[in-house]
C-alpha cells in the first residue's frame, strides 16, 4: 500500500510544480492546491496505513490513530482560507490588468518608483468590469466611522 | 507564585490581540478604534513584560489548553527565550499601532487594517509561545494569513506582484512544514516540542531525525528570508503601508530564526554537524547578499529590507557556530536587530514624508530634521556594528564566539561578517550623504511631518540607545538564556513534570450486556 501512496504522492508533487511553475495565476493557485493534497497524503502515509478500525469506541479494537486525521482536518481547513485569500487576489489582479497573466503585476526589475505603478490601481475598483463602485454608490452611509 | 498559579500567563499575550482584533473588527470612529487599538496594544506588552519578570527566575510556564496534560494536549509554553520574543514583538507592535495611528489611511482602515494587525500580532505571539511542532504551524498560518491580507490591502498593483509572490512563497512552505510535522510524527510518535526532545534524546544521533531537523531548517529558513529562500523580502516590505512595514521587517523574519533556535536547542540538539554547517554557510553567505543588496538600491525601505536580509544573517550565523558564547551573542543581537529595524523604518517613513518621495535623493536635511539626523546616525551606527552602540557590542560577541570556535567554516564567516559590516557601513553612510548631508535644492520641497509620526522614530530610537546603555543587563539575561537553551531539561521537566509519559493502553470494548 505504501509504495502507491508513495507514487501517488509523487505524482501530485510533481504536477503541483509544474502549474506552480506556470506564468498564468490560476494554474500557480491550483498547483498550490495539488501541493497541499499530496501533503494531506503524506501524513496519512507516515502514520502508518493499517486495516483496523476506525477509532470509535463502539467498533471492536484495534484502532486506526486519530491524530494524523486530525492534522489533516486542521491542515485541510487552513489550506482552504489560504486558497480562497489567493484567489481573492488572483480576482483583483485580473480586475486590475484586465489578464490573468502573471504580467498582470507588471515588471519588478528596473522600476522607477515615481511611475504610475506605484499609486493606487484604483481607488474604488476601476476594474474592467467594475462592480463594486456600484455597490459603494448603492450605499450612501458607508460604514466606518470616518469623520 | 507558584508556576501552577500563573499557568494563565502564557495564554494572555495570545487571547488580549485576538480578542482586541475581533471588536476591531466592529466599525468604531476612528479615536474610539485607536483608543482601542493602543489599549490592546498595551495590555499585551504588560502581559509579556509579566511573561518575562515571571520566567526571569528560570521558571519555565506552561499551560495546557483544555486541561489536556501536556504531551496529548496542545500547551502553551513560554522559557526565558519565548517570554523575550514575546516581550519584543509586543514592544514592536505598540510602535506599530502608534505609527498606524499618527499616519491615517482611510482607504485601508476602513478595511480593517487595524484588525488585521491585530490578528497579526495574535499569530506572532502565539508563534513564541507554543509548545507543539503542528501548533506551531498553524500559528504560523494564522500569522501569514493576516500578513498576506496586509500586504495585499489597498490593491496597488504593486501591492499584488509583491503580495502575490510573498503568498505563494509561504504557501510552498507551509506546505513542506505540514510534510515536517507528518515525518516528525511518524518517526518519534509526538509533535509536543518537550516530549520530541525526549525522544529524539532517548534515540540518540539518529539519521532520520536528522533529516527532520533539516527539512525544518528549510522551512524556517524560507520563513526567515535565510539567502537562497529570501528573495521575495526586498520587494515585500517597501510596497507595505510604512506600519505594517516595520512590524513585518522587525519581528516577522525573527519568528523563523525563534524557531530554528527552538528547534535546534531544546528539541534536536543531538547531532548538530549538518544543521550547523548548513546555518553557518548560508548565514555567511546571506549577510554578504543582505549587505550588497542594501549597496545597490535607491529607495529607503529598499536599503532597510536589505539590512532585514543581513540581521537574519548574522543569526544564523550565531546560531550555526553552536558554542554557548555564539548563543548568548545571537539572543542579544536578536534584542538588538528587532529594536533597530523598527527605529529604521520609522525614521524611515518620516523621511518618505519629509520628501515626498521614497527615494534617497533629497540632500541637506539635516538643516530641516536635526534631531532625526541624529537617530539616523546612532541607528547606522548600530546597524554597521560600530561602537559606541548595542550593535558594536552584540556583534563584537559574535565575532569573539566564531574566532573561539575556529573551525575553517566558522572562519569564513567571521571574514564575511567583518566584511558585510564595512559594507553595510558603507550603505547606510550613503543614504547619510544622499539624504542628510549636503545643501538642499530648493526645487524640491520639504513637507511638515506630524509631530506623531516623528515621535514614534524618537522612541524607537531612544529604546536601541537604551539597548546600548543597558547592554551589561542585556547580556547578563542573554547568558541566563542561552544557558537555559543548552540544558533543555528544564523545559521539558517544566511541561511535562517529573514523572515518565505513560501512554495509556488503548481502551478495551465495553462489555455486551
Amino acid at each position: 500500500m505504501e509504495p502507491l501512496f508513495a507514487l501517488i504522492i509523487g505524482l501530485l508533487v510533481a504536477a503541483g510544480v509544474f502549474l506552480l511553475l506556470s506564468r498564468v495565476i490560476v494554474r500557480v493557485v491550483l498547483g498550490l492546491s495539488f501541493i497541499a493534497y499530496a501533503a494531506n497524503l503524506a501524513i496519512l502515509t507516515v502514520a502508518g496505513l493499517r486495516d483496523v478500525s476506525p477509532p470509535l469506541l463502539t467498533l471492536p479494537g484495534p484502532y486506526t490513530d486519530p491524530l494524523p486525521q486530525a492534522l489533516i482536518l486542521t491542515a485541510i481547513v487552513i489550506g482552504f482560507a489560504t486558497t480562497a485569500l489567493l484567489l481573492t487576489v488572483a480576482l483583483r489582479a485580473y480586475q486590475v490588468a484586465g489578464h490573468d497573466d502573471v504580467a498582470a503585476f507588471g515588471d519588478n526589475l528596473a522600476r522607477d518608483p515615481d511611475a504610475q505603478d506605484g499609486s493606487f490601481a484604483d481607488p474604488e475598483h476601476q476594474s474592467p468590469d467594475r462592480p463594486d463602485v456600484e455597490d459603494e454608490e448603492a450605499d450612501p452611509a458607508p460604514t466606518g466611522g470616518r469623520p | 507564585m507558584t508556576p501552577a498559579d500563573l499557568a494563565w500567563l502564557p495564554l494572555a499575550p495570545i487571547l488580549t490581540p485576538m480578542g482586541l482584533g475581533l471588536l476591531l473588527l466592529y466599525p468604531w470612529r476612528r479615536p474610539v478604534r485607536v483608543g482601542l487599538a493602543f489599549a490592546g496594544a498595551l495590555l499585551t506588552l504588560l502581559f509579556a513584560a509579566g511573561l518575562v519578570a515571571a520566567t526571569a527566575g528560570g521558571t519555565v510556564l506552561s499551560s495546557s489548553l483544555g486541561g489536556w496534560p501536556a504531551p496529548f494536549g496542545i500547551v502553551m509554553v513560554a522559557d526565558r527565550l519565548a517570554a523575550w520574543m514575546s516581550l519584543l514583538a509586543a514592544l514592536s507592535g505598540l510602535l506599530a499601532v502608534w505609527q498606524a495611528a499618527a499616519d491615517p489611511d482611510p482607504v485601508r482602515e476602513k478595511h480593517h487594517f487595524f484588525a488585521l494587525l491585530f490578528f497579526l500580532f495574535t499569530g506572532v505571539q502565539m508563534s513564541f509561545l507554543t509548545g507543539d511542532l503542528f501548533n506551531l504551524f498553524v500559528a504560523f498560518e494564522v500569522m501569514l494569513v493576516a500578513s498576506y491580507a496586509l500586504a495585499v490591502l489597498g490593491s496597488t498593483r504593486e501591492q499584488l506582484r509583491e503580495g502575490f509572490r510573498y503568498i505563494v512563497m509561504n504557501l510552498v512552505a507551509s506546505a513542506l512544514l505540514v510534510v515536517t510535522c507528518g515525518l516528525a510524527y511518524g518517526v518519534l510518535g509526538t509533535l509536543n516540542f518537550a516530549h520530541l526532545a525526549q525522544r529524539s534524546a532517548e534515540l540518540g544521533p539518529n539519521t532520520t531525525v536528522t533529516a527532520v531537523g533539516v527539512l525544518l531548517l528549510v522551512v524556517f529558513a524560507a520563513k526567515g528570508a535565510l539567502f537562497p529562500l529570501g528573495f521575495w523580502l526586498p520587494g515585500t516590505y517597501p510596497a507595505l503601508p510604512p506600519a505594517a512595514g516595520a512590524f513585518f521587517a522587525a519581528v516577522l523574519t525573527k519568528v523563523g530564526i525563534y524557531a530554528l533556535m527552538r528547534v535546534f536547542t531544546t528539541v534536536f540538539p543531538q547531532d548538530p554537524a549538518l544543521p550547523n554547517t548548513l546555518l553557518l554557510g548560508l548565514g555567511a553567505v546571506t549577510m554578504l547578499f543582505g549587505a550588497f543588496g542594501a549597496v545597490s538600491q535607491r529607495e529607503w525601505r529598499r536599503i532597510l529590507s536589505f539590512t532585514v536580509i543581513s540581521s537574519v544573517g548574522y543569526l544564523a550565523f550565531g546560531l550555526g557556530l553552536g558554542t554557548p558564547e555564539a548563543l548568548r551573542a545571537s539572543v542579544a543581537y536578536l534584542a538588538v536587530s528587532v529594536l533597530v529595524t523598527a527605529a529604521l523604518f520609522a525614521i524611515a517613513a518620516v523621511a518618505e514624508r519629509a520628501a515626498g518621495s521614497r527615494l534617497v535623493r533629497m540632500r541637506g536635511m539635516l538643516d530641516f530634521l536635526p534631531l532625526l539626523a541624529g537617530c539616523f546616525l546612532l541607528c547606522a551606527l548600530t546597524v554597521a556594528g560600530l561602537p559606541p552602540t548595542g550593535g558594536f557590542v552584540a556583534k563584537y560577541a559574535l565575532v569573539r564566539a566564531g574566532l573561539a570556535q575556529g573551525s575553517p567554516l566558522a572562519l569564513v564567516a567571521v571574514v564575511s561578517a567583518l566584511l558585510a559590516s564595512l559594507v553595510l557601513l558603507y550603505a547606510m553612510l550613503s543614504v547619510w550623504r544622499g539624504f542628510f548631508w549636503g545643501r538642499h535644492l530648493l526645487t524640491f520641497p520639504v513637507y511638515r511631518v506630524p509631530l506623531g509620526l516623528r515621535g514614534v522614530a524618537y522612541t524607537a530610537t531612544a529604546l536601541v540607545a537604551g539597548l546600548t546603555l543597558f547592554a551589561g543587563p542585556l547580556f547578563g539575561w542573554a547568558e541566563a538564556t542561552a544557558r537555559e537553551l543548552r540544558q533543555p531539561e528544564g523545559y521539558i521537566r517544566g511541561v511535562l513534570g517529573t514523572d515518565p509519559v505513560v501512554i495509556p493502553p488503548p481502551p478495551t470494548l465495553p462489555e455486551e450486556p
